[in-house]
């Protein structure tokens, strides 16, 4: 009863808490209409033409479980799943209710954590009706799958935990196993692309009879929720119910051996727990860098700073990330993005370069502020340094301009040997895709100058979106017409891109500039931010 | 040395700081007390220019957002922020650098030695443990100089050697002609040696008490309670 009613009110309070937060409210209520809105034209449209193979979904869901799953047994195998927080830990398990319901209690906390990760599968009912010709529907069994998937995964995470702590032979059984689990399929898709003819379009056959390949079918987790889902979206329920029931009939041996053979698990979610706590609380005293709870061991070889005055910044920027990732301003998720952006190639072929650029500017208006330099906001030295306020900010935001200028060389290069791209198309991608990472600063230096607070909060990232876009948008409307109408009779294809290309490029330089310069003085003119603290 | 008139901040509907006046004079500390949420934070950050807030305040006679100010000024925050992928070493380097000093690699030295991390110069900041990581961020904001200093709660999280030395360091810098301001809640550990005392509550400065203002007998501790537990 007592778990009963710690879930109840905390559910209440937060509902409360709308109440006395009304920009949070709003944010809730815009999401839901956007969310309602998109399923409604999604369901109404009727049956679109099939454009793509459902395989290909099968494969996406696929590759987004096994990524959630490799993550989340890897924190199995170094201190646990966070499925309870530091204040259950300090009151439950010290109170006299058996550790069997307060389990359950934490199941139910890790079903809400796996509902918001897998959210955004919602917003996808647009591309599914336009590509697959699903319906509305499709995201909620996408959804359901996706949550007994990392419900799983967390209860296998508890179990490699208290089996593994402290003992490497057992962690390196584990390693073993997991790769086991995974290796056949590898095995299977490096011989058939071994055996691949030079043909066109052989890339994407061989693909999707990997997909479709038992290898893949029978994958544990992964392979059993992607395949499970795509049967119930393609009609074959009882194919969805068995795959599915595989990882139902998992997630209950999980539980009944936890339940029978090792009620105290006490021990093994409490390092976890402190683990997340001592991240929040360290957001809580403004250390905003996430390597300061990290456990990875860090080699130091060089010291040292170069610069003086304002520049010093530059320099203990690049020493910083050069010591935390031996490829130095490259991460994984540099990786990650010229991966996904070769991968688009192969599927889009002649148009890819443009439409490459188009989503990749997309994600960088979210992804700009995780550089070092906006994370120095949240510290007072740059407040603190007697320098100029505008060469603090340009010093201290010029290593995330050289990281989108590394990555976009390698981008553009692979696009465009993929796509067959002219070379001066992909260096004019590189310049504008470069130069837009320096309009992003200037618009973030300008809103902190202007609102005087961070981007963190949620309505206001949906206003700073439309910023961005109304500042972009008569520099694409030039580019348009210079490369459609002024220069399109006299140009040839891909002359006419260029033109474009090279007129936003100066739009966005001229815009960036303006931006810097209204934005003089900013740490003058603002309240050092304090980070935001999601709920536990 | 640091002069703050009429300062106020506002978050939204609440009224952090409401018109206070403190001012600390070169070679005094002054001691800033108060129950939690009285506005203590919010006014040293205003002091240190992280804050917006309508009033003046001036470091040295110089408004405190300009260089000159700040070249004069030194905080050591309530929590250690240190940079996890630096050493030691290299945040001493970092200030030094920044601030542009010369001949600073001995004072860094003397200031490590004091705090007993002679032997971590080359411990990265995720590598320390919340003590370690205050006294550097006291050997930060000391490495330049500074001619005032403010620390917020600084003797949280410190080893009684730590305490003691830092205590010492407050005391050689209040001689040299240094103005300290101190924000804390550990009152006896300031009973010995304070000048001022402000003493905050809801924003405001509900006393400024001086040293020769003590009656016989009297502790500081008594007068805190005075004020703060008064009815309203």
């Amino acid at each position: 009863m007592s778990l009963l009613y710690l879930l109840a009110m905390g559910l209440k309070n937060s509902l409360l808490e709308l109440g006395r937060k009304p920009a949070k409210l709003v944010m809730y209520l815009i999401a839901i209409a956007f969310l309602v809105a998109i399923l409604f034209l999604s369901s109404s449209r009727g049956a679109a033409p099939k454009s793509l193979d459902i395989t290909w979904l099968q494969g996406a869901f696929f590759l987004l479980v096994l990524g959630f799953a490799v993550f989340i047994v890897a924190n199995g195998l170094s201190r646990g799943s966070a499925i309870f927080a530091m204040n259950d830990a300090n009151l439950l398990f010290v109170s006299p209710v058996d550790s069997r319901p307060i389990l359950l209690y934490g199941l139910a906390r890790m079903a809400r954590t796996a509902f918001f990760a897998g959210f955004f599968l919602l917003f996808q009912a647009p591309w599914l009706s336009r590509a697959f010709a699903l319906g509305g529907g499709a995201v909620f069994i996408l959804l359901g799958a996706f949550i007994i998937a990392l419900i799983l995964l967390f209860t296998l995470s508890l179990i490699i935990y208290s089996v593994t702590n402290g003992r490497p032979g057992r962690r390196r059984a584990v390693k073993i196993i997991g790769l086991a689990l995974i290796l056949p399929l590898v095995l299977h898709t490096l011989a058939r692309f071994a055996g691949m003819g030079p043909e066109a379009g052989n890339i994407q056959t061989v693909l999707l009879e990997v997909i479709r390949s038992p290898f893949c079918l029978w994958t544990p987790i992964a392979g059993w929720t992607s395949a499970g889902a795509v049967a119930l979206l393609t009609g074959n329920t009882g194919g969805g119910l068995i795959f599915l029931g595989l990882n139902l009939l998992a997630l209950a041996a999980a539980l009944a051996y936890i339940a029978l053979s090792h009620p105290d698990y006490y021990e093994d979610v409490l390092v976890a727990a402190e683990t997340a706590f001592a991240l929040r609380r360290s957001l809580a005293e403004g250390q905003i860098n996430p390597e300061m709870t990290s456990s990875a061991r860090t080699r130091v070889a060089g010291t040292g700073l170069s610069g003086a005055g304002a520049r010093t910044f530059l320099f203990k920027h690049l020493r910083e990330s050069f010591r935390a990732n031996r490829l130095g301003l490259w991460g994984l998720s540099s990786v990650l993005t010229v991966a996904g952006a070769a991968l688009l190639a192969l599927f889009l072929r002649r148009d890819g370069l443009s439409l490459i650029l188009q989503l990749l500017m997309w994600m960088q208006i979210f992804l700009i502020g995780t550089g070092r330099g906006l994370k120095e906001l949240y510290m007072h030295y740059i407040y603190l340094i007697p320098a100029p306020s505008f060469a603090k900010i340009v010093w201290s935001n010029l290593e995330t301009v050289g990281k989108v200028f590394g990555e976009s060389l390698f981008i553009f290069g692979v696009v465009a040997a993929l796509t067959g791209g002219h070379p001066l198309l992909a260096a004019a991608a590189v310049v504008v895709y470069t130069l837009f990472s320096l309009l992003l600063l200037g618009v973030n230096c300008l809103w902190l100058r202007l609102v005087g607070v961070d981007l963190s909060a949620g309505v206001l990232l949906l206003l700073y979106v439309v910023a961005v876009m109304l500042i972009m948008a008569p520099g694409i409307a030039l580019a348009l017409f210079a490369s459609a109408f002024l220069l399109g009779d006299l140009l040839a294809a891909p002359w006419d891109l260029f033109v474009g290309l090279a007129v936003l490029a100066a739009w966005e330089l001229a815009a960036a500039l303006v931006c810097f310069a209204l934005a003089r003085g900013v740490l003058h003119n603002c309240d050092m931010p304090v980070p935001k603290l999601r709920e536990s | 040395m640091i002069q703050a008139e009429n300062v106020s901040k506002r978050y939204g509907r609440l009224l952090a700081n409401d018109g206070v006046n403190i001012s600390v004079a070169a070679g005094e500390t002054a001691v800033l007390l108060g129950p939690n949420g009285a506005g203590k934070s919010t006014l040293i950050k205003s002091i240190c220019g992280l804050l917006r807030f309508s009033g003046r305040i001036t470091i040295g006679g110089h408004e405190n957002r300009t260089p000159e100010a700040k070249r004069l000024l030194g905080y050591v925050p309530e929590f250690p922020v240190l940079y996890p992928m630096l050493t030691v070493a290299e945040h001493l380097e970092f200030i030094a650098r920044a601030y542009r000093l010369t001949a600073w690699a001995e004072r860094a030295e003397e200031l490590l030695h004091r705090f007993e991390l002679s032997d971590k110069k080359q411990k990265l900041g995720k590598e320390l443990s919340k003590g370690m990581q205050q006294k550097v961020s006291v050997c930060c904001a000391l490495l330049p100089e500074p001619k005032a200093v403010v620390f917020d709660e600084p003797l949280v999280g410190l080893d009684p050697h730590g305490i003691r030395e830092l205590k010492t360091v407050m005391l050689n810098l209040r001689q040299s002609g240094c103005a300290l301001l101190v924000s804390t809640h550990m009152i006896e550990s300031m009973e010995e040696n304070w000048d001022t005392t402000y003493i905050m509550t809801k924003g405001r400065v509900a006393r400024a008490c001086r040293r020769s203002d003590l009656r016989a007998g009297e502790s500081l501790e008594e007068i805190y309670f005075t004020i703060t537990e008064a009815p309203s």
